[in-house]
Parts: structure tokens; C-alpha cells; sequence
């Protein structure tokens, strides 16, 4: 028996809904992501997260050159789902309304070469992950604007068969883009066809241009709370941070978590740290090696040492060492040796001090201090 | 290093010295190594006679919690039991070093619930005590030193144990990892004493050192803790009256105690280090003390006592048949050879991840962690038992030595009797006589 394309795309489904479960399997942690030709490309032009596992989506971008649509009737997992869902709609194939996928897919490269890449979290891709992301949740808002994604981009197929791949898909419209470039390349013939694609190129790009400058104005107020090590500047996160939820996944603290501050809406649904249970283990290396969009850049451990997270800080006055009472857990379990104590000779009581210079921000003295009176201040580090 | 130097040192030229009296030509032998000795900024003692000052079943070696516990498990099992103190109290730094806290009472049990673990001959020093009403809080009690000086002489003295106060261990002769004398200094002089077991209950591991065992050695702070009086006739209401740390109150209305951290590590096993800490702390805290009584509001206080033992916190840790890990505390780890429970008094992290005190699991520990590698009859107990190092702060508390104590005292009792080594002794008899003993073997 032939192992066809059908079968290919719904094996792809399961396998990409396994690794996008909310289970941490090391760099393995939805790797799926990696396939995007749209994702690697984008962070191809932005300079960003290039891995070893960018092969996989490099290998997806030549066949996707040779083959029309490669991805799409080979591997794309909500693929299936759209397919399925424009069986069941009643009405035909929708003529009329323009391809902006194209548009989209310009506007985004056009921005990851300015640094901010928007909206790659519109790659189906990256929804799809996303979706399998609100399992995490516990917040029911968080749920819903999770799952919502997906949700919309399969359910509109129930209305107009067809729309979201042949019309909207950023992932698809790079993919006619490619196409149409490489027809007009070879053969030199329809010239109004390619001028069309041309037209429509540089207006997304023009777009993407425009946007992304406005974005970095907007973006630049979200840094009162802490990141996961290795992020790109604030700005720039914002805009690259696909919302995947690669880097929650794999943390295997769970200390990463999502966003979800009103008072800034360009950073929704981005990762952010908190303290609550654990703390940034010194020899994890885990979001930066997950993470497809190159939000957070891959770190070794030895770089690690000098990614600061935030800066640590004790409220004194609560602190048990203060009030003579058996306690040096914040430097003991100081991997960094940031916490010093120090006596004070006026009058002899002890108490740790925060050495500013060494601390990275990893949390390990806020989980371990048991009176919770440390707390980490995001450091705003450019890079 | 200077001490450890001295007691090895010593060892060796004992041993040597024993050997070499019942050959006649030692004469050249010891010379050559007067030479060597003394180039090496050492100098030979010679070799002597030393007599021997009792025979016993079972020999303690510090009369600290985990000694006391040892003695008095395996005084009441029967067997003849001498423990010797360098000082002139029992408890250690339960009570001579004011380190009042019996920590670690209590812990999560299996079913999730926070219980008491420390039952046994711990509990029952904690009861007399709460009886006396010289011991507070339910969770982890705060008791009074005087009171737990004079229940650990009771215990003792009923239990039928030899006591020997104002005695140093201070060499062993060892032949075939078995330790056939431990050498005493007291005000008769050097005497010596011949054991069937040895439970080396000295908190910085000094037997098992001098019987060559292999362990490793840990800096931490050293403090002297103090006592304060008159602390309930502070008046609040004068004028320009400010709160001030005064440390915690004791089972004595208006006497508190007062800790000492000092922020930095120390060794606790240099002679002229430790004299020099005592010296500075003591002044250190008369220095505190007078800034304190300045304050409105405090002039009635006055500093009842400094502690006469300091408060070395860490020393040696021993290599032994079993290595406890962080891991089996956490996990609800079982041991077939368990012979103890403890439980937990501060946070620590677990795979990246906070156990609150209250929340930590309790622990089994295994005989094997009392039981050093070479030596036949020779245990361990107290805080430099065999353990994983982030252990420490479980391991180094009162209410662990009392538990690694009355086991290793009821282990020595039953290998005493049954004339086996430390290593092969029988360890179901072991369970038996500590469930007898009324200890808690989870």
C-alpha cells in the first residue's frame, strides 16, 4: 500500500499533538514547530533562533520551491482540520476574496527585517500549538484566548469551504509566493500574474515596514516583569515571541507562565517568570532550545552565568536571620554566590545581603527563604 | 587542622609506642623516627605504660544528645556501658551550648499529615521535661538547659551507665579495624579503657578520624549562643522606647536565648581558631549587650550566662556503609535496616522546587548510615553521621542525634550481646530492642 499524502498529514497530526501536550520532554518539547518553512524563514531573516532544527523547516522550504504547496498536503497538521471542516460547509469555494495570505507572509518577513517580526503567531503552526497550550492553563480567560485560534481558523472553513488555507494562511501565501516567484523566474511567462504577486508583495512588505516601526514605539512599556533568561530586547520579544508556549512546556520548574497583564496588550500571551514553586535551575538550558521564534535566544550553560534575570532583593525586616533566629537557606542555595552576610558592628545582628553585581535573578533564594520575604526585580539588560 | 594533627599524631605514636614495648631493640627504630618526626615541625612523645582504668561492653564517646541516647538505649538493654564528657554536663549543645530548640519533631507522614516523629528515648527526654514544665511549644520544643542537664544525669544514673565527666578521648590503639582501647585524659591522668563496642558520639567525628575511616569536612558558622534575664521587666512605655532583638523566649518567664550567626565559615576543627572565636564572641556579645541595656526601657536586662560549650556547627562527616541522599528524605524512602525517623525544621529545595518545612516528607535512616566502612566496632552517631552534604541542616539538629544516638547505643547492646561486630550485627534484634524501646520506625 502506497503511504499517501493523506495519511502522511494525519500521522503528522498525531505526532505534532503528542509533542505539543503539555508534558516537558526536554529540546524535544514541540518540535513540530520547527517544520514551519514560514517560522525558520522569519527567524532566518531576523537573525534569530538558528538550530539544528532549523534543517527541518529548511528542509520543508526546498520542497516546498520544488513541489506547489508541499507543506500544506503533506504535513500541515490544522490542514487536516480545515480540510475536514470545508467538507462539511454548505457554501463553495470563496472567489471573491483576495489571497492575503501573500500579504500577510510579506508582512511578515518585511518585519523580522526591521527586528520586529509580527505576527508569526498567525503562522497555523504556532495556533496549533498554542491550542494544545490552554491544557496548561488553570485561568478559564487564559483558556479560551488560548484555544480561541484554532477554534476560529477551523471553524470559519464550516462557512466558507476553504478560506483559511487557500485565503488567509501566512504559512500558505509564502508558499504561493515561493511558487509564483519561481514560475515567473523560470519560464518568464505570466507576466500578469507575477506582476499581481509582485504588487501584493511589496505592499505587505510596506506594511510590515510601517507596523513594526509603530510596534517598537508601543511595545516598549511591558518590563515590570521578569523573562525568561536570554530574551530579546522588550520590544523585540514582544513582536517575536510567537505565544507558542514551547518555553512553558519545557521549563521543568514550571516557572514559566503566560502573561496577562491588561495594561500591556503587545506582550499578551508571552512567557514570563514567577517564583512561585521553583526557581531558574543554574544548569537548564531548556527554553532557549525550545523556543522556534528566537523570542528567547539558545544559551549554553556556561553563557548562562551572565544572563541576568532580574535582581534580587530582602525585606529586611522579616528576614528570620535578622531576628536571630537559625537561617542561611538564601545562601545556601545561592548557586551564584550573590548572597553575603554580613554583621553589623553597631549592633551585631547579622543579615543577608543581595551582592548585585553576581546576582542573576534566578529565584533560587526566593523559593528556598522560608518566610518569603525575597522577591526578584526584572533588570532591563540590553544586549 | 592543628588539633586533628595532635590527636593523629598522638594515635599513631601510641599505637606505635604499644607495639614497640613488647620488642626489645625499638631503641634505634624510635630514634630514627624522633629524626623524621621532628624535621617534619613535629616533636616525638615517647611511648608509655598507660593503665587501664575499666573494661566495658559498650563505650560512648560524648555526652551530647546522641551519646546520652546511645548510653542509656544500651545501658537499659543490659550491657555495661561508660560514657565519657569532656565537659561537666550531659546534652551537648542541647543544653551547655544553649541551643534550646529540640528541632525537628515532627514531619508529613505518608498519609499527608503532619505528625510526630521523635518518639523513643528523645520523646521520652522531651516528656520529662514537658512534665517538669520546663519545655515549650507542642512542635518542635524550646526547653530550659539546667532541667535537661539534670533529666539526662537522672536517665543515666538509672540506666546503670558509668559516667565519666572531665574526660578527653584523646587516642585510640586500632589493630585489624578493631579498636582495642580508647585513651582518656581526665585529672588521673592518661587512662586507658577497653571496649567490646565504641560509639563515637563526639559530634566532630574525632574517634572515627584517630580509627582512619575516610569522611569528608564541612565549614559552616560557628556562634556562642547567651541567655538574657529580666527580659519580662522591659517597660515598653518609656519614653523613647524602640524594639530590639532580644532573641526568644525560654520555658523561665523573662529568661530569653539568644542565637549567633555570624555570616561566615568557619573551621571547628583548628584549635586556635575555635580559642580565638570564643574569645571574640564572648566580647562580642558583652559589647552587644551593653548597647542594648543603653536603650530606654532595657536597663533591668542582664546577661545570664554565655554558653559554656561554642556552637560549632559542622565538622567532619563520615564515608560510611551507606550514604544518605537528599533524595531518600524526599521520596519516603524505605530501608529494610531503618532504625530511625526525623523530621524536618527549615525549607529546602528539591529539584528546583520549594518543600516549606512544614510540608517536608519524614525520613527513614538507614543503620548502614551509622556504620563506618573499615572499623568492626566502632558506630556513629550524632551530626557527623553518613550522609549526602545538603543533608546537613536535618542531620546536624538535637532531635536527629537523639534518634542516630539511641540506635547506635541499642545496635552496640545487641552486638555486644550476641558477640557480633557492628557490621554484621543482627538488625531485626536492632528493630525489635528499639520498638521495645518505644521508638518509631515509620
Amino acid at each position: 500500500m502506497k503511504w499517501s499524502a493523506k495519511q502522511n498529514r494525519i500521522f503528522c497530526l498525531l505526532m505534532a499533538s503528542v509533542l505539543a501536550l503539555p508534558l516537558s520532554i526536554g529540546s524535544l518539547t514541540g518540535l513540530f514547530l520547527w517544520t514551519s518553512p514560514l517560522l525558520m524563514f522569519k527567524t532566518l531573516v531576523a537573525g534569530n533562533a538558528i538550530s539544528f532544527f532549523s534543517l527541518l523547516g529548511a528542509a520543508a522550504l526546498i520542497l516546498v520551491i520544488l513541489r506547489p504547496r508541499w507543506y500544506c498536503r503533506w504535513l500541515c497538521p490544522p490542514g487536516v482540520l480545515c480540510d475536514a471542516a470545508s467538507r462539511k460547509s454548505r457554501r463553495n469555494k470563496a472567489r471573491k476574496i483576495p489571497r492575503l495570505g501573500a500579504l500577510l507572509a510579506a508582512m511578515i518577513l518585511a518585519s523580522a527585517l526591521i527586528g520586529v517580526p509580527l505576527l508569526g503567531l498567525l503562522d497555523p503552526i504556532a495556533v496549533f500549538h498554542v491550542f494544545f497550550d490552554s491544557f496548561r492553563e488553570t485561568s478559564i480567560l487564559l483558556i479560551l484566548l488560548k484555544a480561541a485560534g484554532l477554534i476560529l481558523i477551523v471553524g470559519i472553513n464550516f462557512f466558507t469551504a476553504d478560506i483559511w488555507c487557500g485565503k488567509l494562511c501566512p504559512l500558505g501565501g509564502l508558499q504561493d509566493i515561493i511558487t509564483d516567484s519561481r514560475k515567473s523566474f523560470l519560464y518568464k511567462k505570466t507576466q500578469k500574474k507575477s506582476l499581481n504577486t509582485g504588487r501584493r508583495l511589496a505592499l505587505g512588505m510596506l506594511a510590515g515596514f510601517g507596523i513594526g516601526l509603530l510596534f517598537r514605539k508601543v511595545s516598549a512599556t511591558g518590563t515590570d516583569e521578569i523573562r525568561p533568561p536570554a530574551v530579546l530586547p522588550i520590544d523585540q520579544f514582544q513582536a517575536t515571541c510567537i505565544r507558542c508556549g514551547n518555553c512553558s512546556r519545557a521549563c521543568p520548574t514550571e516557572i514559566i507562565q503566560t502573561s496577562f497583564d491588561p495594561a500591556n496588550l503587545t506582550g499578551l500571551l508571552t512567557p514570563h517568570v514567577s517564583f512561585t514553586s521553583g526557581y531558574c535551575l543554574p544548569d537548564c538550558i531548556c527554553c532557549g532550545a525550545v523556543c522556534p521564534s528566537g523570542a528567547i535566544q539558545r544559551f549554553s550553560e556556561e553563557q548562562k552565568k551572565n544572563l541576568v534575570m532580574g535582581i534580587a532583593s530582602i525585606h529586611r525586616e522579616d528576614c528570620l536571620l535578622t531576628a536571630q533566629k537559625e537561617c542561611d537557606r538564601c545562601r545556601y542555595y545561592c548557586a551564584y554566590d550573590a548572597v553575603s552576610i554580613q554583621i553589623s558592628k553597631i549592633d551585631f545582628s547579622a543579615w543577608p545581603v543581595i551582592l548585585e553585581d553576581r546576582c542573576v535573578g534566578c529565584g533560587a533564594c526566593v523559593v528556598a527563604c522560608p518566610v518569603n520575604v525575597i522577591t526578584v526585580k526584572p533588570k532591563e539588560v540590553s544586549r | 587542622m592543628k588539633r586533628r594533627k595532635f590527636l593523629s599524631t598522638l594515635a599513631a605514636t601510641t599505637g606505635a609506642a604499644l607495639i614497640g614495648s613488647c620488642q626489645n631493640n625499638t631503641d634505634q627504630s624510635q630514634k630514627q623516627q624522633e629524626k623524621r618526626l621532628n624535621s617534619n615541625g613535629t616533636i616525638f612523645e615517647p611511648g608509655r605504660e598507660i593503665p587501664i582504668m575499666a573494661k566495658t561492653d559498650v563505650l560512648v564517646i560524648g555526652g551530647g544528645p546522641a551519646g546520652v541516647a546511645a548510653a542509656v538505649s544500651a545501658g537499659r538493654a543490659g550491657a555495661d556501658v561508660i560514657l565519657v564528657e569532656r565537659y561537666n554536663h550531659l546534652g551537648g549543645l542541647w543544653t551547655g551550648g544553649l541551643v534550646l530548640p529540640l528541632l525537628s519533631t515532627h514531619a508529613v507522614g505518608r498519609n499527608g499529615k503532619f505528625r510526630r516523629t521523635l518518639y523513643g528515648l528523645g520523646g521520652e527526654m522531651e516528656q520529662r521535661l514537658r512534665d517538669m514544665g520546663m519545655a515549650i511549644h507542642e512542635v518542635n520544643a524550646v526547653i530550659d538547659p539546667e532541667a535537661g542537664k539534670y533529666v539526662l544525669d537522672v536517665m543515666i544514673k538509672d540506666a546503670g551507665v558509668r559516667m565519666l565527666y572531665h574526660a578527653w578521648a584523646a587516642g585510640i590503639k586500632i589493630a585489624d579495624n578493631h579498636i582495642e582501647a580508647v585513651f582518656v585524659e581526665t585529672k588521673s591522668g592518661r587512662g586507658a579503657i577497653i571496649p567490646k563496642v565504641v560509639v563515637d558520639c563526639t559530634g566532630d567525628g574525632d574517634i572515627f578520624h584517630m580509627a582512619g575511616e575516610s569522611y569528608r569536612t564541612m565549614h559552616y558558622e560557628i556562634g556562642l549562643v547567651h541567655r538574657l534575664g529580666n527580659t519580662h521587666l522591659i517597660d515598653k512605655n518609656k519614653p523613647g522606647f524602640k524594639e530590639l532583638k532580644i532573641g526568644e523566649p525560654t520555658p523561665i518567664p523573662g529568661v530569653h536565648w539568644v542565637n549567633m550567626n555570624t555570616g561566615d565559615p568557619q573551621d571547628g576543627l583548628d584549635a586556635w581558631n575555635l580559642s580565638r572565636l570564643q574569645q571574640q564572641y564572648r566580647i562580642d556579645i558583652w559589647e552587644k549587650f551593653n548597647k542594648i541595656q543603653a536603650a530606654p526601657g532595657y536597663e533591668k536586662l542582664f546577661i545570664l550566662d554565655t554558653a559554656s560549650q561554642l556552637g560549632v556547627r559542622m565538622s567532619r562527616m563520615l564515608d560510611g556503609a551507606y550514604q544518605l541522599t537528599l533524595e531518600d528524605t524526599m521520596t519516603y524512602r524505605s530501608f529494610n535496616d531503618v532504625i530511625g525517623l526525623s523530621g524536618a525544621w527549615t525549607t529546602i529545595l528539591y529539584k528546583g522546587r520549594k518543600v516549606a518545612w512544614d510540608a517536608r516528607p519524614i525520613w527513614q535512616i538507614p543503620y548502614r548510615a551509622l556504620v563506618p566502612k573499615k572499623t568492626d566496632n566502632l558506630l556513629v552517631a550524632g551530626r557527623c553521621f553518613s550522609f549526602e552534604k545538603i543533608l546537613f541542616e536535618d542531620a546536624r539538629i538535637i532531635g536527629t542525634c537523639l534518634v542516630t544516638g539511641h540506635a547506635a547505643g541499642a545496635a552496640a547492646a545487641v552486638a555486644v550481646k550476641q558477640s557480633t561486630t557492628t557490621k554484621t550485627v543482627d538488625i531485626e534484634r536492632v528493630q525489635h530492642l528499639l520498638k521495645e524501646q518505644k521508638t518509631d520506625l515509620g
